[in-house]
């Protein structure tokens, strides 16, 4: 064309525009003079450009944009296979479904000679070779994964264009859409099929196989009543826009699509944020939710909305609805659903054991809904223990422990450390029974005789540790660790245990046991078992554990202790652990409760004694009123458990502290160090007799091995430090105990042991400060004791020693104390009549003081040699 | 890619010299802003804002290429370039899918219902591109008028200052280059029933 008459054509055109649609065709015919070829052409273009009016008005872009988008949600229109056709060697013979994830056909397989499933994916789910890769490698791990609850997997490949398909087993039945869509279920039913579901999903989890897309659409329900997940891993195929949670960016006509799967979705999924199986947990909640109540868990309006829902709104509470729905089953369901994936259950056999404990409450003893006729569930009918044989009762045989090994550890055990087992049970009240359950754990593990078992008090500083698990085994010295979970649940427990070496932290066994709490002792008995097996197996050849050791995890022959006596007990524990006054009573209330409810309980009578004694011990009550009681719970709990070494150790602490049966006490702390090595109370205790007694080097090395087991415990090192003040190394404690009042500087214990070496040292100024601090932090009057210490300084400046031991003489209140501390003063101002006066008063209360510190004490030795003295100290029992 | 990229930058200026191994590199950058950009475009769709087109579009190119550090010269000559890249990537793109025959671009332009019938659509892309050479044929400023404001994105004003006319220059070569090709793919879609 040429550029002259193209000028003009596009002269006429906007000419034409500017003028009202009736005058256009006059004013043509004038302007183009006759020339009818340009009439036509200025005519057809005004034509065009009323018809065009939207026409490339949007920017490309836009279009595009939409078209991609759509694209990738849907898939291009997959055009049906006919009948006759195949897919490699398979024959289609009809198409049988069809979603957003593909279509279904029934296929023949003739090299098989059956009938399969075929699915075959969008095409647009092939356009990335790496998802398209990764996809098939889980497909392949789900094939292999074998599990009743999981559809069978037979084949994996792609097709013309790459188009990837799956072959499965060909199932009989109806989705669980179906199902409900129909009818509203009854509770035992989605309890059932729940647990099936939570069955398929632990098997897969294990594995480390994350569903990403469980909902009704994909629960099969088979004629013969088992439950099928279909599309294990499929959802990693969904363009990555679309699991990182940009579903607001759907079309309207997409999203309807996919709003199917968006309900189900967990928030971390819709934020994007990595998953692990919680997000599956999240999804099964969302499917309980809609199978007891008929409802969708989360339903907006439009995509957006339900996002919302998911990441912010809790769904109506399933018992608001008029349905009956027992808490425990709504609250399951509640938790399954949390926003935070850490306050869900952790893994899909917790939730299988919750619902099998919660299948066991009374109100689902009595069904309110008839189950129809026509129902294939037969299995709904079973009772919930079923379920428990199907999760695995038999763990319990001990024998599968072996089988459950993985490879033997590469060096031997020679001490672990129980971690604080967690407490998955959802509520903080139970977190006392996880601490029991840590605590029966190791005094379990203690009784193995050559593997050194760190204290309870040590480990506890690790609860909820973000140190890693080597770290922790480097700070305690050990070899490696126990750790886990105990989920409780109603009167159900389930503990998680592993064995985890230092170092390479590496797994070397674990394993999950389920039970009644009545079977509690029988649950620790299994776990403490397979530890010891384990580690049995890594000692190297020829060193064997002690008869002792076994025959002790063997004689705790399982017996039934009422829950709440054994949730007493563990209380009573808890508290007991404390060492406060509040604590102390608290843990003697709780022990005695347990007594009242099992009174065969041996443990709970040694929880009682030992807590007697530790109450003596740290003077939180006196000797003549605790350790008679003390004598009396011990004994008891012997009567029943002859091998229950806490009983041996608080039967030595009463001989020593309160009979004065020396030679007694040693033997029982012998029989308790026999019995279990790994005590730390026992060698602590017996440290302590030992000082005492002046014997400080086999003192020394109790002390040695109470802090290798317990080495966090501030109790334990301080009291470790008795030798140390009994054989007069005064400058190595207050140096020792310095160090330790560091890290705690308000120790009492700390600041006892450094003014007594002080003190006995004759460096009488510096006892004065430490003294005083001890007074302020002990809650005296700031001022006043200001004042008092003062008063001792410038005594003390102006006329030396004799004003300090005068002034603790008019301090030392003649009813409340001691006896004996006013006996020390009095040795000390040389007032030798009043002294013995004070030591026989001492001795007819039978006072700790005296019988702790009269071999020892460095102010009575100018008096040792005298007679008076020497008859006390032999009349107390004490060899010469 | 952040806020604009000097490797687009430099590949775009590449291509621009005739390097066809650059426009390799570029293309799969340019999908995924597109990518991107659309997921967004639909967002704001759906909550029912207005959308201004040309944010969209300069969202895009914002992303590929720095334009805060270049004078406003060199920022038309890329607006060019980029609108020019983008033709080229959505015709290959509906090109691709034409011929996979397996459904196509459905409203991949929002061209009235009854103009291409049941016909595939994506063919309309394509026809588009085809049209838009014959065009630039007879008058080249007008194609690029039209791949500016159509591929490119740019507003009226914009495409003014990239092409150095004015605005009313460019409305009004909107105005016929739309009407001419609007009747050419009808032309094409009535030779095809025939």
């Amino acid at each position: 064309m040429q550029p002259e008459r193209w000028h003009l054509i596009e002269d006429l055109y906007h000419s034409a525009l500017e003028r009202a649609q009736n005058d256009r065709d006059s004013f043509l015919r004038d302007a183009c003079k006759g020339d009818d070829e340009l009439r036509q052409e200025v005519k057809s273009l005004l034509a065009s450009h009323d018809k065009a009016k939207n026409f490339i008005e949007a920017p490309a872009l836009q279009a595009a944009a939409q078209l991609l988008t759509r694209e990738e949600i849907e898939g291009q229109d997959s055009q049906t296979l006919s009948s006759g056709s195949a897919i490699s060697h398979y024959r289609i013979l009809e198409k049988i479904g069809a979603g957003g994830m593909g279509e279904v056909y029934r296929a023949h397989d003739p090299r098989l000679g059956r009938d399969v499933a075929i699915k075959v994916l969008p095409v647009a789910f092939c356009t990335d070779a790496d998802r398209l890769y990764r996809f098939e490698q889980e497909a392949r791990a789900a094939a292999a994964l074998n599990h009743s609850n999981i559809v069978a997997i037979y084949d994996v490949g792609t097709w013309e264009y790459g188009t990837p398909y799956v072959v499965s087993e060909l199932l009989q039945g109806e989705t669980l859409r179906a199902c409900i869509q129909s009818e509203l279920l009854p509770v035992r039913k989605v309890i059932e099929i729940s647990s099936q579901i939570c069955l398929g999903l632990a098997a897969a989890h294990e594995k480390g196989i994350v569903h990403r897309d469980l909902k009704p659409e994909n629960i099969w329900l088979t004629s013969d009543g088992h439950v099928k997940i279909l599309d294990f891993g499929l959802a990693k195929l969904l363009p990555e826009q679309v699991r990182a949670g940009q579903l607001e960016t759907l079309t309207q006509s997409a999203s309807t699509k996919l709003m199917g799967t968006l309900g189900y979705m967990s928030p971390e999924q819709l934020r994007g944020q990595p998953i692990d199986q919680r997000t599956d947990i999240f999804s099964l909640g969302a499917v309980m939710y809609e199978m007891l109540s008929g409802k969708r868990a989360f339903q907006g309006a439009s995509a957006a909305d339900t996002i919302s829902a998911i990441l912010n709104r809790d769904p109506i509470e399933l018992t608001a609805d008029n349905r009956e729905i027992p808490g425990v089953v709504s609250g399951i369901v509640r938790r399954a659903m949390e926003k935070k994936a850490s306050d869900r259950f952790h893994s899909a056999r917790d939730v299988a054991f919750a619902l099998a404990a919660g299948g066991e409450t009374k109100a689902l003893e009595s069904p309110r809904e008839p189950d129809s006729a026509h129902s294939p569930w037969k299995l709904a009918l079973v009772p919930a223990i079923v379920i428990i044989l199907l999760t695995g009762i038999w763990l319990w045989n001990p024998r599968n422990f072996r089988s459950r090994l993985s490879t033997p550890a590469s060096s031997s055990i020679r001490s672990l450390a129980v971690l604080p087992l967690e407490n998955v049970s959802g509520t903080p009240d139970q977190e006392y029974f996880a601490d029991g359950m840590t605590d029966e754990l190791i005094t379990q593990l203690a009784s193995l005789n050559n593997v050194r078992v760190i204290s309870r008090t040590s480990v506890m500083r690790f609860r909820s540790s973000k140190q890693s698990l080597s770290e922790i085994a480097g700070a305690l010295h050990v070899d490696a660790v126990v750790e886990g979970s105990v989920l409780r649940q109603g009167n159900r427990v389930r503990i998680t245990a592993q064995l985890v070496q230092a170092g390479d932290e590496r797994n070397l066994w674990a394993h999950s046991y389920e039970g009644d709490v009545t079977d509690v002792i029988r649950l620790q008995n299994e776990v403490a078992g397979s530890v010891s097996e384990n580690i049995k197996a890594t000692l190297h050849p020829g060193a064997q554990t002690q008869r002792q050791s076994e025959g002790q995890l063997a004689q705790q022959t399982p017996q039934s202790i009422p829950p709440d006596a054994y949730d007493a007990y563990l209380k009573g524990l808890y508290f007991s652990a404390k060492l406060t006054p509040d604590d102390m009573q608290k843990a003697f209330d709780y022990f005695k409760k347990a007594i009242e409810t099992a009174p065969t309980f041996a443990p709970a009578y040694g929880g009682l004694a030992e807590a007697y004694c530790w109450a003596t011990a740290m003077g939180l009550l006196p000797s003549q009123v605790a350790l008679p009681k003390a004598e009396d719970a011990a004994k008891k709990a012997l009567e029943t458990d002859p091998n229950l070494g806490m009983a041996h150790h608080s039967l030595a602490w009463v001989n020593f502290a309160f009979k004065w049966n020396f030679p007694a006490a040693e033997k029982e702390f012998h029989q308790a160090i026999e019995l279990n090595a790994n005590n730390a109370t026992s060698h602590l205790w017996y440290g302590m007799f030992l000082a005492w007694q002046n014997r400080p080097q086999e003192s020394l090395a109790e002390m040695q091995r109470a802090k290798q087991l317990d080495p966090f415990s501030s109790i334990t090192n301080g009291l470790a430090m008795t030798p140390l003040l009994t054989s007069r190394q005064y400058s190595q404690l207050i140096d020792s105990a310095g160090e330790a009042l560091q890290s705690s500087p308000n120790d009492p214990l700390l600041l006892w042991l450094i003014a007594s070496a002080y003190e006995q040292h004759g460096d009488l100024a510096k006892a004065v400060d430490v003294q005083e601090k001890q007074a302020i932090l002990f809650g005296a009057d700031l001022q006043k004791t200001n004042q008092e210490f003062d008063a001792l300084r410038r005594g003390l400046a102006e006329q030396g020693e004799r004003a300090y031991w005068l002034n603790r003489e008019k301090s030392a209140s003649p009813s409340g104390d001691d006896p004996f501390n006013l006996a020390v003063v009095q040795a000390h101002l040389g007032k030798s009549k009043e002294m013995y006066a004070s030591l026989e008063k001492a001795y007819a209360f039978r006072s700790t003081g005296l019988v702790y510190s009269i071999q020892t004490e460095p102010a009575f030795d100018r008096y040792r040699s005298e007679q008076a003295f020497r008859l006390l100290v032999q009349k107390m029992g004490f060899v010469q | 890619m952040g806020r604009g990229d000097q490797d687009v930058t430099d590949l775009l200026l590449l291509w621009q010299e005739g390097d066809s191994a650059a426009l390799e590199r570029l293309v799969p950058l340019v999908y995924r802003e597109l990518h991107r950009t659309a997921h967004n475009y639909m967002a704001r769709e759906r909550t029912g804002h207005t959308l201004q087109t040309t944010a969209l579009v300069n969202e895009v190119y914002m992303r590929l290429v720095d334009f805060q550090s270049m004078d406003w010269q060199s920022r038309n000559h890329f607006f060019a370039i980029c609108a020019n890249l983008m033709r080229r990537v959505l015709t290959d793109f509906a090109r691709s899918r034409r011929s996979i025959k397996r459904g196509g671009g459905d409203a991949l332009l929002p061209f009235d219902e009854e103009l291409f019938g049941k016909s595939d659509r994506a063919a309309g892309m394509v026809a588009l591109d085809d049209a838009l050479n014959a065009l630039a044929r007879i008058d080249e400023r007008k194609s690029r008028v039209v791949e500016l404001r159509f591929f490119g994105g740019l507003s009226a004003n914009e495409t003014a200052q990239v092409l150095g006319v004015s605005v009313e220059t460019v409305l009004r070569d909107w105005k016929l280059a739309k009407a001419w090709l609007f009747r050419e793919l009808n032309r094409n879609e009535d030779a095809h029933a025939t």
